[in-house]
């Protein structure tokens, strides 16, 4: 006995929860669609009113619709979405199957008693979905394939199978109602649907009156153990959702939060999330790493390090609001994530901070301790950079707070390619330390002062760059002080000033 | 100080010069450089526009090019290579075509050793590499490639190390005793395109700006810097050294003469004598009975002017490659301009009869103008292979090649690759170039930014319109012209680089058809033309039945066909088939082949935007008088009835009126073939008018004629170029009326060509009482076949045909071809066909294994339901044929007996009239059974709707409700968003005419639907009836599988 969910908007919802795009209401309204392969895969209300269709191109639908915006599918973050959705009802059974593109598989047989019948765990996971505020729709199967291909029709064609004396579904029922299924709505590729269609057979009650071996014949073993299959007369094995090994759940705020006290019932969300994923992998974490979203995409990160062996929700509660305070919120927040990677096993015993061996000394965990007794904002390290502007060509690159930028990913990645290109631009001619942010300096009398005078002893080296983001006009020369101190100055063309950026040591 | 920059990269290294290459010239001038080299990257196709420019700028142009040349792994060995001479040049030329022919399109390979053995004469500049060491290895070989002609390049653009960078080059110098010269990595003409430049960069790379990193140049010096400058950056002698290799270069490309093909010629003949000759053998062939004075005149001037400006060569290739097409019974034809000559007329080149018309000789050839003529010949488009193929074998690749065409940045191209470039989302980019809106309102564009969250400081919403700006017309690569052919005496790489083309065993030249005129080179354009392949099938076909097998066989002015022609009646015929071209037929009643001439050229944007269309039919009608200001306008526009229509008459007529010199209104026609593009039109405004007002005419008509001019365009036909077109728009006509059953055939086995489907031209057939069978793989042959039956005879066989033709029977039968069915191929057809001569086929298992059918030709027959006798109807067909089993030859001989039909298969239901239809449409592209609006009548699927066919008969003003398939939808430029909607029963095509706020209401109707019912109001012009639309309704639902696609015209 199965249960199918089927997400018919998952491309679009799963954008609308994503950080990569700012949506408001208003936004949601415009219409939009997702596009996989230059073809509408998904679209909107408002966007299906302007005679957006599945399967039409991008001309077509701007044709039709002109102010229509369009995003490409992000199968990865679908996935995503679904395996979430699959852990939040995972007590509604443990035999959960997660499909490719917006359908769950639910084995509910054993469920049914648990939650007192058909009716009521219909109920409650409606219910729960609608909280998670997807689109979705439901149909029950007497197997998996049934399920599925049910559930492109309203929940009662299939409830219509269930007979209520007996708490079972009525094969002879189900046969019927599976007979005037389309044949387009089988799982096979197009080629297999075009062939089954140009015999004449269009609905599934055609297919199942052909002998098997006449139908393995015609349109291949795929189309003949899909058949079986749903039939019931050849087993369908399912690899079951398997709880992921690390927790990462993200919550947006319909109404954005204006203060720390507003973060409570989030944070008291997700940790209660996290604590049940806990329970279920058996693990406990080390770190409760938070992010922020404010209106200005700004991304306040911090880590909350857990030394208690235990899984304890007021604990972590509580350690995470300490944590917050230390930060100004100086936007409304619209969005926060909590991620939970570094898990050990519940009994695990506990370490001894600062053990002195040189593994450990090596190790994140080491890092993070020192860290924690520091703070974050102490502790970088630098790396270079492939640019020409100078300020941009050295790099604080973190560790933990993943967060560069507002960009989550960016630091690992740009430390990723520099790795790849192993770059070196042979400039001998730049300083070992470089300002911050460039001092001026004084010209007056055809002489630089800074702290004495400074005298011109190399010819320039021009960068003009970076107009995209911030235009950078500069002649950069080796300045000598009067100290012998060699320093490395430019001038500004923009701001027609003289600056001095870096020291030689 | 004398400066020339030596080294010179333009935007035709393509994606890196971030400037065209005149604006370098002329950049260059303006600075005072005494000259630049053009150098780009293994190529000369920026070197032409160059050498214009350098001329209009009087400054000094030397040719050469830089190459990266093999060394060791991922180094290169960087060279500029300048010519000094005639001989230099040529030995460049071939270097270039050696290293792009080795590789593939688009990249070339180069090793020193190359240089040994092919460089004698170039002057070379070695730039040096960061390594010392191996600097000092590079330097060794060259330093013997080039003894006394090497010299080492520094450039000073403040980098980090320019210092350093100038004692090691020093040092080099020393050691090698060669000299130093400056040059300085030129890629902009001024500085302001380094964003333009770095854009470049990222397109190039694939990458994004933000991405690139150090990839991107670290500042904008390599511009054309201001002489001043240089000085202070470099010491005196690097500069002066500049001079000193300018000195050595004298070759300019006005030194490449073009030296014409012997083989033309027979020994002991001069090429005037041999042309002399051709031609009168050809006159007397044209006029049996004798040529008039009148004629007799214009073949001598004509002979006179090519002798003096000794283009025989010209016209004898010409002649050679038309008359090898004759011989291969290649039907061919010229057009455009070369229809004005009497010569060409007697050499078979053109059709146009000198005697018939009044054409303008200096519109082909003028010595005013000095410049060589354009002969342009189409041949049938199935068939101009042959004679490509032709051209290369009697001249050799060597000395044959095809020109190239320069693709260049177009808005939506640049506004893709802009766009990736400064990493702006692809659904964001795709949006923008579709919908150009933006594009006149930069605001809207900035709006959209902010309204995507994309624009935070409004920055790049400002640099995506700059730099799309900027990029627009860059050249991207280089293309094959569709058939511009040059042909050498010398080896072609001497004198241009060759290089390979995306097709397999083509090359072409780096210089397109611009350079090669600006160079007064001579170009033969082998151009494909559809209707060619169809007339030269039609004559095969009616020279089996009837005596009608060459173009001469058919009859003159034959009023039959006229008489068709004004009924509009012209489905398939050349030219006039258009919908706007149908709906002046009946207007304009062409009576003589000169009507057809008008009919050609006045239905074209360039009349209907100049207002001609309506005075000239009014004048034709005799509604409106006709008024000449005086006899010498009567003069030019006598024949068209005071209208100007043709470009011709419109330089005549600024000649006469206006005063202009041959010249003068040759300048204007070109610069009225480029309105629109630029405003050089505008310049010969007040001279037109002031020339009119001083020759007494109004202010009013003076003002008029400038307005018509510019209406013209470039979309305004010669004269030459209608009449060469009428002749075939007259021959398809003839035979469409006359020979109707083998005319659709023809055109159904040239497809694709024309302005109709498979599926129209079968209508339409139907519609003339051609009974058209179904493919079928007991009967059918690949291509459609005419055969004879007993039915009755065609609609247009009365009394007025019979008199000039022989009472005598026709084919009025057409058997489709299987080159209709779609994935099916002609060879399989050919083994079918061998096949059932043997025995017919028993089985669908019979066929597959006898006919050798792989699954995909196998399924196309089958789903086509080509095989009646084989099944009882496709469904069943389909069933057998996926019983069958591949790779099980063995049992051929077990399946000739006819099988019995399985259970199984006795129950598989029959297709109802609607899948049979669909199916049809998908398979074939077209039903012989119903059609899909008689299938919605007959079943009451839509309401009562009036039919095409009892269009003609309603009233102007009266309310209509139509309904019908969408087969076009064609929205004109000229029409102010009116839309116009061609719809299809079973009874004929609609014409609905949708105004702009219909549009605007029922867009999405418009746009998504297959079926259309719409309600309006009759609009009609004598026999032109037209529906506006008032209300358009999407029925496409009725018929949910029915797919078939418009053809739409934006």
């Amino acid at each position: 006995m199965w249960l199918s969910i089927y997400l018919p908007q998952l491309p679009l919802e799963t954008l609308y929860r994503s950080q990569t795009v700012f949506f408001t209401a208003e936004h949601k309204h415009k219409p939009q669609a997702i596009i996989e392969n230059n073809l509408i895969v998904c679209a909107n209300s408002s966007a299906i009113e302007q005679g957006v269709k599945i399967n039409q191109s991008i001309s077509s639908a701007y044709a039709l619709c002109h102010d229509i915006i369009i995003h490409e599918r992000n199968l990865p973050q679908e996935r995503q979405q679904l395996n979430a959705l699959a852990l939040s009802l995972y007590h509604f059974s443990p035999n959960i199957v997660v499909e490719p593109k917006g359908l769950l598989l639910i084995e509910i047989a054993h469920s049914l008693k648990l939650y007192k019948g058909l009716q009521n765990l219909i109920a409650t996971l409606t219910q729960e979905l609608q909280q998670e505020a997807i689109t979705f729709q439901l149909a029950i199967g007497h197997n998996p394939k049934s399920a599925e291909i049910l559930s492109h029709k309203d929940l009662d064609y299939s409830l219509a199978c269930w007979n209520l004396d007996t708490e079972q579904i009525d094969r002879n029922m189900l046969e019927l109602k599976l007979a005037e299924l389309p044949v387009e709505l089988m799982l096979l590729p197009a080629r297999r649907i075009q062939q089954i269609r140009s015999v004449g057979i269009k609905q599934l009650g055609q297919l199942k009156n052909i002998p098997d071996s006449a139908i393995r014949k015609r349109f291949g073993q795929q189309t003949s153990d899909y058949l079986l299959q749903l039939y019931s007369r050849k087993a369908d094995p399912k690899d079951y959702f398997v709880p992921p090994e690390s927790f990462q759940q993200k919550l947006e705020f319909i109404d954005v939060v204006h203060h720390r006290q507003g973060m409570l019932f989030p944070i008291k969300r997700l940790v209660q999330m996290l604590c049940r994923f806990l329970t279920v992998k058996q693990k406990n974490c080390q770190c409760l790493h938070w992010e922020l979203w404010d209106t200005e995409s700004n991304v306040i990160g911090f880590d909350v390090l857990i030394s208690d062996s235990q899984i304890s929700d007021r604990t972590f509660i509580e350690l995470t609001q300490l944590n917050l305070e230390r930060y100004t919120l100086h936007a409304p927040i619209e969005a926060i994530a909590l991620t939970a990677d570094k898990l050990t096993e519940l009994n695990a015993t506990n370490r001894q901070l600062f053990e002195q061996t040189e593994t450990f000394k090596q190790s994140t965990a080491f890092v993070n301790k020192i860290r924690a007794k520091l703070g974050n904002e102490s502790c970088y390290s630098l790396a270079q950079r492939d640019e020409h502007v100078p300020e941009l060509a050295y790099q604080q690159v973190t560790e933990i707070s993943h967060t560069v930028n507002g960009n989550p990913k960016a630091s690992r990645e740009d430390q990723h390619e520099y790795d790849k290109s192993g770059f070196d631009n042979g400039s001998t001619t730049r300083p070992s330390w470089l300002l911050e942010t460039p001092k001026p300096i004084h010209f007056n009398q055809r002489k630089l002062l800074w702290q004495g005078e400074l005298q011109i002893i190399s010819a320039q080296e021009r960068i003009t760059s970076y107009w995209w983001k911030k235009k950078v006009a500069r002649d950069y020369f080796l300045a000598e002080h009067e100290d012998g101190t060699l320093y490395w100055v430019f001038y500004d063309q923009l701001q027609q000033q003289w600056f001095l950026h870096g020291v030689y040591s | 100080m004398k400066y020339h920059e030596l080294n010179t990269t333009t935007n035709f290294t393509f994606l890196t010069g971030a400037s065209h290459p005149e604006e370098l010239v002329a950049r260059a001038a303006e600075l005072g450089y005494a000259g630049l080299a053009i150098t780009d990257e293994c190529t000369l196709a920026g070197v032409v526009r160059a050498h214009v420019e350098a001329k209009k700028q009087k400054i000094k142009l030397i040719i050469g090019s830089r190459f990266l040349i093999d060394w060791q792994e991922e180094i290169k060995l960087e060279l500029i290579l300048l010519c000094p001479c005639r001989e230099a040049y040529a030995e460049l030329s071939s270097l270039i075509t050696l290293a792009r022919r080795r590789t593939d399109k688009g990249s070339y390979q180069l090793k020193v050793k190359d240089l040994a053995l092919h460089i004698s004469r170039c002057l070379a500049i070695w730039l040096p590499t960061h390594d010392y060491q191996l600097s000092v290895k590079q330097l060794q070989p060259l330093n013997d490639i080039f003894p006394e002609r090497l010299w080492i390049g520094y450039h000073r653009l403040l980098g980090s190390n320019d210092y350093q960078r100038y004692l090691q080059t020093l040092d080099l110098a020393r050691q090698f005793e060669l000299p130093l010269v400056a040059q300085n990595k030129i890629l902009m003409h001024v500085k302001q395109r380094l964003r333009l430049q770095h854009c470049l960069t990222a397109i190039k790379t694939n990458k994004t700006i933000q991405t690139l990193g150090s990839e991107l140049i670290s500042n904008a010096e390599q511009h054309l810097r201001r002489l001043q400058r240089l000085q202070k950056l470099y010491p005196e002698n690097l500069l002066a050294e500049t001079q000193a290799i300018a000195n050595r270069c004298h070759f300019s490309l006005d030194e490449l003469r073009y030296e014409y093909p012997d083989e033309v010629l027979p020994k002991n003949l001069s090429p005037s004598d041999y042309l002399n000759q051709l031609v009168f053998d050809g006159a007397n062939k044209r006029w049996p009975d004798g040529m008039n004075d009148k004629v007799k005149k214009q073949i001598e001037y004509e002979l006179t002017v090519i002798k003096k400006l000794r283009y025989e060569h010209y016209f004898l290739t010409v002649y050679d490659i038309v008359l090898f097409a004759r011989n291969q019974k290649i039907l061919c034809q010229g057009r455009g301009s070369a229809a004005n000559s009497a010569v060409c007329y007697c050499l078979f080149i053109t059709e146009v009869d000198p005697g018939q018309s009044d054409l303008l000789f200096e519109r082909f050839i003028s010595e005013e103008r000095d410049e060589p003529p354009d002969i342009d010949v189409d041949f049938e488009h199935q068939r101009r292979e042959e004679v490509i193929q032709y051209i290369y074998k009697k001249y050799s690749r060597e000395r044959a090649a095809i020109a190239a065409t320069v693709i260049t940045y177009r808005l939506k191209s640049a506004i893709r690759d802009v766009g990736k470039a400064l990493g702006i989302d692809l659904p964001i980019v795709e949006y923008l170039s579709k919908s150009l809106a933006w594009w006149d309102k930069p605001d809207s564009l900035q709006n959209y930014f902010n309204d995507m969250n994309l624009s935070r400081d409004g920055l790049l919403a400002n640099h995506f319109y700059q730099l799309v700006i900027g990029i627009l017309r860059f050249p991207r690569h280089l293309s094959q012209h569709v058939g511009g052919f040059i042909i050498t005496q010398r080896p072609m790489s001497t004198l241009v680089p060759v290089e390979n083309a995306t097709m397999a065993d083509r090359t072409v030249i780096q210089w397109d058809k611009y350079d090669i005129e600006a160079l007064g080179l001579l170009k033969i354009d082998v151009l494909g033309l559809g209707m060619l392949t169809m007339i030269r099938k039609c004559l095969e076909m009616t020279a089996s039945y009837s005596p009608i097998e060459h173009l001469p066989d058919i009859p003159k002015e034959d009023p039959a066909t006229y008489q068709m022609l004004c009924k509009g009646d012209t489905v398939g015929v050349f030219q006039i088939e258009s919908r706007a071209q149908m709906s002046m037929l009946p207007r304009l009643r062409p009576q003589c082949f000169y009507d057809l001439v008008i009919q050609i050229a006045i239905v074209r944007p360039g009349p209907i935007q100049g207002n001609m269309v309506h005075p000239y039919l009014k004048r034709r009608n005799g509604e409106m008088p006709t008024h000449y200001p005086n006899d010498e306008i009567k003069a030019v526009l006598k024949r068209t009835l005071g209208v100007p229509i043709f470009q011709e008459q419109v330089i005549k007529l600024a000649m006469v009126a206006a005063g202009f010199s041959g010249g003068q209104a040759d300048q204007l026609r070109r610069a009225m073939a480029s309105w629109g593009r630029n405003g050089d039109l505008y310049q010969f405004k007040d001279k037109l008018i002031n020339g009119m007002l001083s020759r007494g005419y109004s202010q009013e008509y003076a003002e008029r004629v400038f307005e018509q001019m510019k209406g013209f365009g470039s979309y305004g036909f010669p004269e030459s170029h209608s009449a060469s077109f009428a002749i075939l728009a007259y021959f398809s006509s003839w035979l469409k009326r006359h020979h109707t059953a083998a005319f659709y055939c023809a055109l159904l086995n040239s497809q694709p060509m024309g302005f109709y489907t498979p599926s129209q031209l079968v209508q339409d057939a139907k519609r003339h009482r051609i009974n058209i069978l179904p493919v079928d793989i007991d009967h059918s042959d690949w291509y459609s076949t005419i055969e004879f039956s007993a039915s009755e005879k065609s609609i247009y066989e009365t009394s007025v045909s019979e008199k000039i033709t022989p009472e005598q029977s026709r084919p009025d039968t057409i058997r489709l071809g299987m080159h209709l069915v779609k994935g099916f191929n002609e060879k399989a057809a050919l083994r079918i066909c061998a096949a059932r001569k043997e025995n017919e086929f028993s089985n669908i298992k019979d066929l597959v294994f006898r006919a050798r059918l792989n699954a995909n030709e196998r399924d196309a027959l089958v789903r086509a339901n080509t095989l009646p006798r084989l099944a009882k109807h496709r469904y069943q067909a389909q069933w057998q044929s996926l019983g069958i089993e591949e790779n099980k030859p063995l049992l051929t001989e077990l399946d000739t007996l006819p099988q019995q039909p399985s259970e199984v298969e006795c129950s598989i239901s029959a297709p109802t009239v609607v899948d049979d239809m669909t199916a049809d449409y998908q398979t074939i592209g077209l039903t012989l059974n119903a059609h899909p609006m008689a299938i919605m009548r007959q079943n009451n699927w839509i309401q009562v709707c009036k039919k095409a066919s009892d269009l003609r008969h309603m009233r102007q003003g009266q309310f209509v409700k139509v309904a019908g398939v969408v087969t076009c939808r064609q929205r004109p430029g000229t029409a102010a968003g009116v839309l116009f909607l061609t719809l299809e029963d079973e009874t004929g095509n609609m014409n609905i005419i949708v105004w702009k706020s219909t549009v605007e209401k029922f867009r999405q109707q418009i746009l998504a639907s297959r079926l259309l019912l719409i309600k309006g109001l009759i609009e009609r012009e004598k026999k032109v009836v037209h529906v506006v639309a008032g209300y358009i309704e999407d029925i496409s639902d009725r018929l949910p599988e029915f797919k078939r696609n418009s053809r739409d015209f934006h």
